[in-house]
């Protein structure tokens, strides 16, 4: 057998696993979840049969009737909102603190990238101790005050369920946006700094539209995922959460997640076309975005 | 660095075969008997826990030790390999049929998923069967759960497992210690309660005089009535998990429960009041409820969210919240889990800050065993034994006094379980007929007189199936699982189940916690009354908040009924 022969084999049989499975688990489940918008489930047979937008009639009626999808939209907002201002703010931040070595800067590594290693569930148990118990006693003890802890507290729970979400997305955001600024040449950071540039205008005028593809990327990431990310709730609260603290992505879920508790398929056709509606909104928001920071940002040259 | 990336290979190739390793069986740890036939059992390891499936595990294998299940080759005896799984119910729907489990006890079963989808082995055949000396286990089922069980195809597909009753648990020595009874003469020297000049009880919430009820609190007035006195003796009178919001709806459950007949409580699975009138409220004047009496039916269905017994519970749980100093102040706090609020329940009175009630299910005691609070509670040495628990009978009459209730309107001894737990065979192992008959065997052996005795005798938790404990076996029991049981001697019991298409095919709305007693107030949605009332929200804008209207309810279910002019 030529050794050309021998590659292409070797080649496709690396690939072949992957690419199976992407036929099955993301083409094939997609596909599926496409034909299910349209059916719906006999409740004896569990027979399916079609009926065309019936689904996509009673989401929208959903969407238009149920205050908590109303809350549930209003959060999945400000969530995105939130973690594009101050995450991905924040994050340049830090990382541009990392990137230039400052006092400290690989400890902020590793503790920024902490909640990335140690699993999602421990990161919200050990949370929810120190915002429930810890604070509570560290202000009593320094400040002779007496205070409710942060997840107990009606006022504060939704806020301090927010900055977990937001703290936990930004250790990726400033491992990644650390690795592009290393790559920005020395020697154009160098021939500024002999020109006399501060560290502020080095970060908005070279460092910033120097990875500016980074940042596309991460904002296109984070609109496009405007109805998936659910905010860590699931782990928080399991099925359990409450109304006010709802966004579509943890509603998805764990809508999910209860059909799939109860055994019972009546309830897939629904969150299919439910799933449907909210795609219809992403991908135009999100080819609008990319279009727009495309058009309007910084280039590097 | 050749050798490097040589083993670099290969130990990603290793993580790469570890997701394969999940799909063999879990043995506990327990070596494999090549010498016996095993069986594969799954076990939903929640309140009920494990610890009885060990023992019947070694009582069949020694009664079958001589018993050859594998014709052909050298295996006598049997080995039964035991999982603890935390998946339970419809989480199983999607793994049962590459499972290697053969058998399974599990909690919250989608009994009709399973058996339209072909998951569990028809067992008509091991139901009817009348084994030698005893009688079959579809003679001890009740005509209800028969239905139940036959209503797809007329055959059975599993056998009911435990039952759970979610409610009140208080601390009788605690209660006779401080004497938290009211007094028959209404006692004023000791505000209402007895004393050791007037031992004599009131005839507590069922109305009647010498039943073990006596001197419990008869109305919802006369609860609060105790809760204050119970803040004067410096006891806290509730504490519940602050982590598993959804437990305080277990009191409003069973408030309700108590409040009207079964059928009333049922309705929310039958939606059929049988032509029998319900207590509902149509309106307000001001503050003073509109009652109506009305028939519920499936079209009708939307009147189950008015019924009066929601209204009344959620307004003992408003004043229940309205002071903080009526339940422990870790309730409130969501890294308070319910195993937490059990261990603080058990241990407070011997560590001298004293709880009276527990919201929690009739599984708390063994729950609360299996995670070794009686173990760390040894170290109080005898104060820690002997201690007596029980289930407390909330009261059904709204108002008043011990003398404004009588047998007519006491509450009624009514129970809501929950659990919905099942044992079933793999319908994959159909094709094995020694496996069938071993799986069937195995049980017929669980569901025999003396087993069904057992399993109450180690867990406390009784079955739904008829069967006796002797006089030896329940003096054995723990207070408290004696007391449970005489309570549920004399109980209607309303199964969370129906043949109601409507159920069947929206049952998430009718049995969540959360789907249940859902509300908005002024556009603002809850889940659970627990947290409006946190946020001083009122009992009555959340009972109204909850109302459905018929056009909303027609639009929500009229597939599943007739709609009539």
């Amino acid at each position: 057998m030529k050794r050309k022969t021998k590659r292409a084999i070797f080649y496709w049989l690396i690939l072949a696993l992957p690419l199976l499975q992407f036929a099955i688990f993301y083409i094939g489940v997609n596909f599926n979840s496409l034909l299910l918008a349209f059916r719906q489930y006999d409740v004896l047979s569990n027979a399916s049969s079609f009926v065309g937008l019936d689904n996509f009639a009673q989401v929208l009626r959903d969407i238009r009737q149920m205050e908590y999808l109303h809350i549930a939209f209003r959060n999945s907002l400000l969530l995105c909102v939130v973690n594009l201002l101050f995450g991905t703010g924040l994050a340049l931040l830090f990382s541009f603190y990392i990137y230039k070595k400052r006092l400290f800067a690989g400890a902020f590594k590793i503790f920024l990238f902490m909640p990335h290693i140690i699993s999602a569930v421990i990161m919200v148990t050990i949370y929810k101790f120190f915002v429930d118990r810890a604070i509570p006693y560290f202000v009593e003890q320094l400040f002779s005050v007496e205070m409710s802890g942060l997840l107990a507290n009606p006022d504060t729970v939704f806020g301090t369920v927010l900055f977990f979400a937001v703290w936990v997305s930004f250790g990726t955001q400033t491992i990644m946006y650390t690795g592009a600024m290393s790559g920005i040449s020395d020697s154009v950071v160098e021939a500024a700094r002999m020109d006399g540039i501060t560290p502020l205008r080095e970060f908005w005028y070279i460092t910033l539209p120097s990875i500016y593809p980074t940042i596309v990327t991460f904002v296109i990431v984070c609109v496009a995922g405007i109805f998936t990310n659910q905010m860590q709730l699931y782990s928080f609260y399991g099925q359990n959460a409450e109304y006010k603290l709802y966004n579509i992505g943890y509603f998805l879920y764990s809508e999910t997640q209860s059909a799939s508790g109860s055994g019972s398929y009546m309830r897939y056709p629904y969150l299919s076309a439910f799933g449907l509606v909210l795609t219809c909104i992403a991908v135009p928001l999100t080819l609008i975005v990319r279009w727009a920071m495309n058009k309007f940002g910084p280039k590097a040259d | 660095m050749k050798r490097i990336m040589r083993i670099a290979a290969l130990v990603l190739v290793a993580s790469c075969l570890l997701p394969a390793a999940a799909c063999a069986r879990d043995t506990g740890g327990e070596a494999i008997d090549e010498h016996r036939t095993q069986l594969y059992v799954s076990n939903f390891n929640g309140g009920v826990g494990t610890e009885w499936l060990y023992g019947v595990k070694e009582r069949f294998e020694a009664a079958y030790r001589n018993e050859v299940f594998e014709p052909g080759t050298d295996k006598v005896g049997v080995q039964v390999i035991i999982e603890k799984t935390k998946d339970r119910g419809g989480t199983l729907t999607g793994t049962i049929s590459s499972s290697p489990y053969a058998v399974f006890f599990s909690e919250s079963v989608p009994y009709y998923e399973w058996v339209r989808n072909g998951l569990v082995l028809e067992i008509t055949d091991l139901v009817r069967q009348t084994p030698e000396g005893g009688a079959s286990i579809e003679s001890r089922l009740s005509d209800e759960t028969k239905k139940l069980l036959t209503f797809i195809d007329g055959n059975y597909y599993a056998i009911p497992h435990y039952e759970g009753f979610n409610g009140v648990q208080y601390d009788i020595d605690l209660f006779e210690q401080y004497g938290f009874y009211f007094a028959r003469s209404g006692n004023p020297d000791n505000f209402g309660f007895v004393s050791a000049d007037d031992p004599e009880r009131s005839c507590g919430p069922d109305g009647k005089y010498r039943t073990s009820d006596d001197g419990l609190p008869a109305t919802y007035d006369e609860f609060f009535t105790l809760c204050s006195y119970m803040l004067t003796k410096n006891v806290t009178p509730f504490v519940w998990t602050g982590e598993f919001t959804e437990y305080t709806n277990y009191l409003l459950e069973a408030l309700c429960a108590r409040y009207g007949e079964a059928y009333e409580t049922a309705l929310r699975y039958t939606f059929d009041s049988n032509g029998q009138e319900v207590e509902v409220i149509t309106d307000f004047n001001g503050d003073t409820p509109v009652i109506d009496h009305v028939e519920v039916t499936e079209q009708s269905g939307y009147y189950i969210y008015q019924q009066s017994s929601r209204y009344y519970a959620l307004q003992f749980f408003q004043r229940l919240m309205s002071n903080s100093r009526y339940y422990s102040d870790l309730s409130t706090s969501p890294t308070f889990s319910h195993l937490d609020a059990q261990e603080e329940f058990f241990m407070s009175k011997l560590e001298n800050r004293p709880i009276a009630m527990l919201i929690d299910g009739n599984y708390w005691w063994n729950e609360a065993q299996e995670n070794g609070v009686f173990t760390r509670a040894a170290s109080y040495g005898s104060a820690a034994e002997n201690r007596n628990f029980g289930w407390m009978p909330l009261p059904g009459v709204v108002s008043g006094t011990f003398e404004d209730v009588n047998e007519e309107n006491g509450a009624k001894a009514t129970l809501v379980e929950s659990l919905r737990s099942y044992a079933a065979i793999n319908a994959n192992i159909a094709d094995d007929p020694d496996m069938v008959r071993l799986a069937k065997l195995f049980l017929q052996f669980v569901y025999s007189d003396e087993e069904l005795r057992t399993f109450t005798a180690t867990t406390g938790v009784t079955r739904n199936i008829a069967y006796q404990l002797n006089s030896t076996e329940f003096a054995q029991m723990p207070s408290y699982a004696r007391n449970f049981w005489q309570y549920r001697e004399q109980a209607d019991i309303v199964r969370s189940s129906s043949t109601s298409l409507l159920f069947m095919a929206n049952e998430n709305d009718f049995t969540t916690v959360s789907g249940v007693w859902g509300s908005t107030i002024d556009s603002t949605p809850y889940r659970f009354p627990y947290t409006a009332f946190r946020e001083s929200r009122s009992a009555k804008d959340y009972f109204t908040g909850m109302w459905v209207s018929q056009s909303d309810w027609d639009a929500m279910y009229r597939q599943y009924y007739t709609v009539s002019d």
